[in-house]
Parts: C-alpha cells; structure tokens; sequence
C-alpha cells in the first residue's frame, strides 16, 4: 500500500472542505471494505483518507411517520437487524443479510454500498423502486436528489472528485397495497457478487395497477431505473401478458457486460428470468 | 498499515493468519469492539481506543475457551490455517446466538473459508461449544 495522510473528521464540515481541498486526491474512508483492498491491489492511490465514523449526523435510522431516513454510516449488519427496517422495509433487511459475509457486514455501510457505485450495488435496486432519495452534503450547501440520478457511470456518482458527501437515505414509507420483491441471482450464496439482479415495486388501487417501479442492477453502467417497464405495468390489471410486456422492456434496456463472472448473453437471459420471477411476485 | 499487517509484523501477534487480504477468505477475523471483521480491511489507526482482541486473547486463567476445546474434540482442525478465524467468528457468533441450529451454524461461517475439512467437524464444534457454554462454562 503506497503512504497516505489519515484525517478523522470531527465534523461534517471539516471532512467535507478536506475533500474539497483535495480534489481527486482523497476519498472518504467509512467501513473501508471496498477502499482498503482497492489501495492494496493499487487500483486506487488516494493521497488522504478522510475517516468520517467519528462524525455522529451521520449515523443512525431514524423513523418518521412518511419516511424513514438511514445515515450513510449505517452498517449493512446494523440494516439487517434494526426492527423499525425489518417491520417496515423488509426487503432491505433482507437485502442487506444476503450481502457479503458477517465479518464484512460489520463493517461495511449503507454509504459505502451507493458510493462506490458498482453497477452490481445490492442496495440500489430495491431503493431505487422505494423512491428513495439521497441527501448530499457539499461545501454549497446540501441537497436531495433521487436516488437513480446519483449513479453516473461505474465507480462515479454525482460527488465523486470531492464533491461532497452522502449524508443519509430518505425513505418514503411504502403506500398500503403496495408489494415489493428483489431477485438476485449469483452462483455462491456469501462473498459473490449479484451477476444481475431485479427490483419491482406495484401498487394495486381497486384492481388496476396505479403505481409501477422496476430496476435493474449489474445491467448497464449503472443501476438502472426502468421506466419503459413500468409504464408497460401502470394502469393495467396486472395480467401475465401485462407483466411479459414489462418484461420484454426491461431486456430491451439492459446492456450487460460480459466478464470473469459471466458472459453478456448470460446476464442477458437471467435478467429476463429475474425479472419474470419479480414481477410474478408482486403481481400476484 | 492493515490491522492485520500491525498485529503480526509489528506486535510479533502471528495468531492472526494473512490469507486471502482482500477480505474474502476470514482467515484474518479479530474482534474490534466484540464484533467479528476481517483485519486486512481495518487499517491500525482506525483502531485507536477500541478493544481489538485476537485468538492469542481468548484464554482466560489458563483454560482455554469452550470453543477451542470444541474444535479440538471435534476434530475440527487440519491444517489449522482458517481455525483462529473461524474461531473468533465463532466467539462472536455464540453469543448473539447460544442456541443455534446446524443450519445457522453453518451460515454463521460463510465468510471463513476452509480447504480442509470440508466444514463438517467445524459445524459440529460450534453446535457443541454452544451446548456446553449452556452448561455454564466460560463464555
């Protein structure tokens, strides 16, 4: 590992100017579990860590009657057990619990998942089909953005280069009649990566569908919000043919890559399955 | 500096087994703070006033922890280059769970890696550790 300069932020100010300061040259350390390896392999040469744990706003899930917001600090162990997500976004916990292995678990955070932004983040999809959005903290001020336009490429998000620091999640607290599922699909259950993965989001009033989310992730540079998709679902009555029209349009926007872990025609033909499996699931 | 590369190159503490140092395999797992993490992925200065205890650490008055014995009894050791991991995850894992089904046992252990035992004895020594820290052994 080359030598680098370690900062313990104090305060959200001072991580943030030290980022700013130091544009393109320092990177915010919070569980370090993508970072530490990326500086071992040489992949990532930051000259400043900036260690953010010692910062307490960020931290902690707070439950409000609409929404749910969770600090970026939040670590996926502390997402997998906290009962005010397991009883009211269910499909985090579990999302969360499925992710790498204890020993990462206890480490790695919420944060860390969305701003490192592999195109395979488990978190994003099923935020995304929330409606989740992200609060930025920058020298400017802060601000909120939905959480799909956070992803700009693979490994860059909209304050990548010191352009700030992502202070927490605001969940809006899912609508009665609304049902969720998220399909991964990765060939070894701990420490793998999804190969591709499918969140849906559908909102039932009187019968008709009011309401249609659908994502896709490790299908495209980014996690992709699919809109073609939802609007094959959004007024219909949800039938089999319904949800293979949806289908067909989630393919039609997924790009995958092929690679070490499969080839592009493979993620091509498990993203439909996935999807398939998903919309099954919250259309039924 | 890791965690890992400061308690075995600079405390001399080589308890602590380097395997994989991308945090894929646990062969390096410590607690910090009684939580189980991997100390390739922790840097040392991280680590300033936390308690960070070691497989060298669980011994307490000169008998070792009921888990050791387990794996001992078990036969859960072959090579022995995963055991301080999966142990010290184990510690961590018994008690948020004292009593755990062979299915939790073995999910429990997902992030240690073991190339010997095919992960059978493991289990076992887990599950008997559990039963006789039940009994009122040393926890």
């Amino acid at each position: 590992m080359e030598k680098f300069e370690y900062l313990k932020a104090q305060s959200l100010r001072e991580a943030v100017d030290a980022l700013a300061r130091n544009r393109g040259k320092a990177a915010v350390l919070a569980g370090g579990t993508d970072a530490i390896p990326a500086m071992r392999r040489g992949k990532s040469s930051w000259k400043l860590l900036v260690d953010v744990k010692g910062i307490p706003s960020l931290g902690g899930i707070k439950a409000g009657s609409r929404a749910v917001s969770i600090g970026s600090l939040t670590t996926l162990a502390e997402l997998a057990s906290n009962p005010v997500i397991i009883e009211k976004l269910p499909v985090l916990s579990a999302t969360a619990l499925n992710m790498a292995s204890p020993q990462v678990r206890n480490r790695g955070t919420v944060g860390g998942n969305l701003c490192n932004a592999a195109p395979s983040a488990d978190l994003a999809p099923p935020l995304i089909v929330l409606g989740a959005k992200v609060k930025i903290v920058a020298r400017g001020g802060e601000r909120t953005i939905p959480i799909e336009e956070f992803f700009e490429g693979p490994g860059i998000t909209a304050i990548s280069g010191g352009r700030g620091i992502l202070a927490s999640v605001i969940i809006p607290l899912p609508k009665p009649g609304t049902k969720i599922s998220f399909k991964t699909h990765t060939p070894r259950m701990a420490m793998d990566l999804s190969l591709v993965s499918v969140a849906a989001a559908v909102r039932r009033d009187k019968g008709r569908i009011a309401e249609a989310r659908v994502a896709l992730g490790a299908c495209a540079p980014v996690p992709l919000r699919c809109r073609d998709a939802e609007e094959a679902l959004a007024g219909t009555s949800g039938e089999a043919s319904d949800a293979e029209r949806a289908v067909e349009a989630l393919c039609a926007a997924a790009r995958p890559i092929g690679d070490v872990r499969a080839s592009a025609g493979y993620r091509r033909d498990m993203a439909k399955e996935m999807a398939r499996r998903a919309l099954a699931e919250v259309l039924s | 500096m890791t965690l890992l590369d400061f308690l075995r190159e600079y405390l001399g503490m080589t308890g602590t087994n380097a395997g994989c140092r991308t945090g894929d395999c646990g062969a390096c797992t410590v607690l910090l703070d009684g939580k189980s993490v991997n100390s390739c992925l922790v840097l040392a200065c991280e680590c300033d006033g936390k308690a960070v205890l070691t497989i060298e650490g669980l011994s307490a008055g000169g008998r070792l922890h009921p888990l050791q014995e387990a794996f001992m009894d078990e036969g859960a050791v072959q090579c022995g280059f995963c055991t301080p991991g999966m142990i010290m995850r184990g510690v961590e894992f018994l008690r948020g769970n004292p009593d755990p089904s062979p299915a939790e046992a073995r999910v429990a252990i997902e992030g240690n890696i073991c190339r010997c035992t095919g992960y059978e004895n493991i289990v076992k020594a887990v599950l008997a550790a559990a039963r006789k820290m039940k009994g009122g052994g040393v926890a």
